[in-house]
């Protein structure tokens, strides 16, 4: 079987790449061929990705779209007879961007607009989460395939239990609705109260560089010295900030899957985030949800249990242990194979 | 404790607390922008010095470029201007149109049903 790949844009850091060139590893193993194009190429990414005009599908080819941003080129793959697999990762609404990076906003107005149109045209439409599924009135969900494997061994089983200088961690972008600016007000909350001595790490490439430099500033006037914001690391470094944090805080506004919560759970973190969009349905019962009404003095009041208490860290350890295994990528592997044969064979 | 019992407990906490942190940077999003923000945003004019690499080595790539805008100023300023007067002018014609929208519902006119709720067209002739 031959199983193409589509995607709206192809870089060497975005989960969407990254996710599709796992998916083609699979495909390689399962002794299927086809090959990954994209609509718009960062030259970096090499010839990993060619330009979608190679797009060369035959008869009785499956195509799976990856579709995570406006792309208007992707209408005429949807409009091709082969059967096709829409796959959507999700797209921050616009309003997130509309003061910080209005083209990005531009981006997430149109892509949102397309995106049920896109999904109607597709012969199956799965989201990476039941929340994301839902948003165009589907029910399938084929996860990101997460392989823990990738990320490095997680590290002694608790170095938490009262140290006086814990690290408190946020992986992801930094873009306005990921809210940095809250998360680190909510530690300067934590550590006035609880650790003096704490401090905030922030991993995430900027959306651009004024919006960097804002949330440096914010940084140095609420909590100076403290809060180190960091982007572009290798792997291995990424590896060691997980492995040298004590609690997880993610308090973004709006999140389609948020696999940096199954990175947290896989290095034994206490994770609190807000429960938006697919993260009570990534985080199950492993982690300590905020509700919408609940503000920076209540996450801090979390961070400082989950720092300090030895036996909710062990509880929240196992059961994000569970989590880990519930995505594990045999299963997530399983179901796209489903997903694809029973469209190769012509069956919904 | 169990994880159960850790927000009630949060929360029980949080409200003893009377050590809120001074004003700063929220980030909010931005429901509908205002006319007055699009005319801001209309007037088409980048600030040079936002060109900044984040990359390692990156810096005499945008002294280059830096470089080219300076160059190529005089049909950068022409296109800017151009485009400006368009967005300018067409948002006039939007902020226009809105007020006269206001002054005739103001006057009785009702606005108009949503499609859905509106009269069917009349059957054609075969």
């Amino acid at each position: 079987m031959n199983v193409h790949q589509v995607l709206s844009g192809a870089g060497p850091y975005d989960a969407v790449t990254t996710q599709a060139l796992a998916f083609r590893e699979r495909f390689r193993a399962w002794g299927w061929g086809g090959r990954d194009v994209a609509a718009e190429i960062d030259p970096r990414i090499g010839d990993k990705i060619a330009p979608l005009r190679s797009l060369d599908a035959r008869d009785g080819d499956v195509l799976l779209v990856h579709y995570s941003a406006y792309a208007p080129k992707l209408r005429r793959v949807l409009e091709m007879p082969q059967r096709t697999l829409l796959i959507s990762h999700n797209i921050t609404p616009a309003r997130w961007f509309w003061d910080h990076d209005p083209q990005a906003g531009v981006v997430c107005a149109l892509g949102r607009k397309q995106l049920p149109q896109f999904a109607a045209a597709a012969d199956v439409a799965a989201g990476v989460s039941l929340y994301n599924a839902q948003e165009f009135g589907s029910d399938v969900v084929i996860p990101i395939l997460f392989d823990p494997a990738a990320l490095g061994t997680p590290g002694p089983a608790d170095r938490a239990g009262g140290t006086d200088s814990p690290t408190i961690l946020f992986v992801g972008r930094l873009a306005p609705h990921k809210r940095q600016d809250a998360v680190i007000r909510a530690f300067e909350l934590y550590r006035r109260r609880h650790a003096p001595d704490a401090r905030l790490v922030l991993v995430g490439a900027p959306i651009n560089w004024p919006y960097d430099a804002a949330m440096r500033v914010l940084a140095e006037e609420i909590s100076p010295g403290r809060v180190t914001i960091e982007s572009g690391l290798t792997r291995e470094q990424l590896a060691a900030r997980w492995r040298s944090a004590d609690a997880f805080l993610c308090l973004s506004e709006h999140e389609g899957f948020c696999i940096p919560l199954l990175e947290a759970f896989h290095f034994g973190l206490p994770v609190i985030a807000r429960a938006i969009g697919g993260v009570p349905e990534v985080a199950g019962d492993a982690a300590l949800l905020l509700a919408d009404a609940d503000d920076e003095m209540v996450a801090a009041e979390l961070l400082a249990l989950a720092v300090g208490d030895a036996e909710l860290r062990a509880t929240l350890r196992e059961r994000g242990a569970a989590r880990v295994a519930a995505y594990a990528p045999e299963r997530t592997a399983r179901r796209l194979r489903e997903v694809l044969e029973s469209l190769a064979s012509g069956r919904p | 404790m169990r994880p159960e019992q850790a927000l009630a407990a949060a929360r029980a906490a949080a409200a003893e607390r009377d050590d809120p942190l001074g004003a700063g940077t929220t980030i909010e999003p931005t429901e509908r922008v205002s006319i007055e923000q699009l005319m801001e945003w209309a007037n088409i004019e980048p600030d040079v010095d936002l060109m900044r690499s984040t990359r390692k080595l990156g810096a005499p790539i945008t002294w280059a470029k830096r470089q080219l805008v300076h160059v190529l100023r005089q049909y950068l300023r022409e296109l800017q201007s151009q485009q400006t007067r368009f967005n300018l002018n067409l948002l006039i014609r939007v902020a226009e149109l809105e007020d006269r929208v206001a002054r005739l519902e103001g006057l009785g006119f009702p606005p108009p049903a949503p499609p859905s709720e509106a009269a069917p067209p009349p059957p054609t002739e075969p």
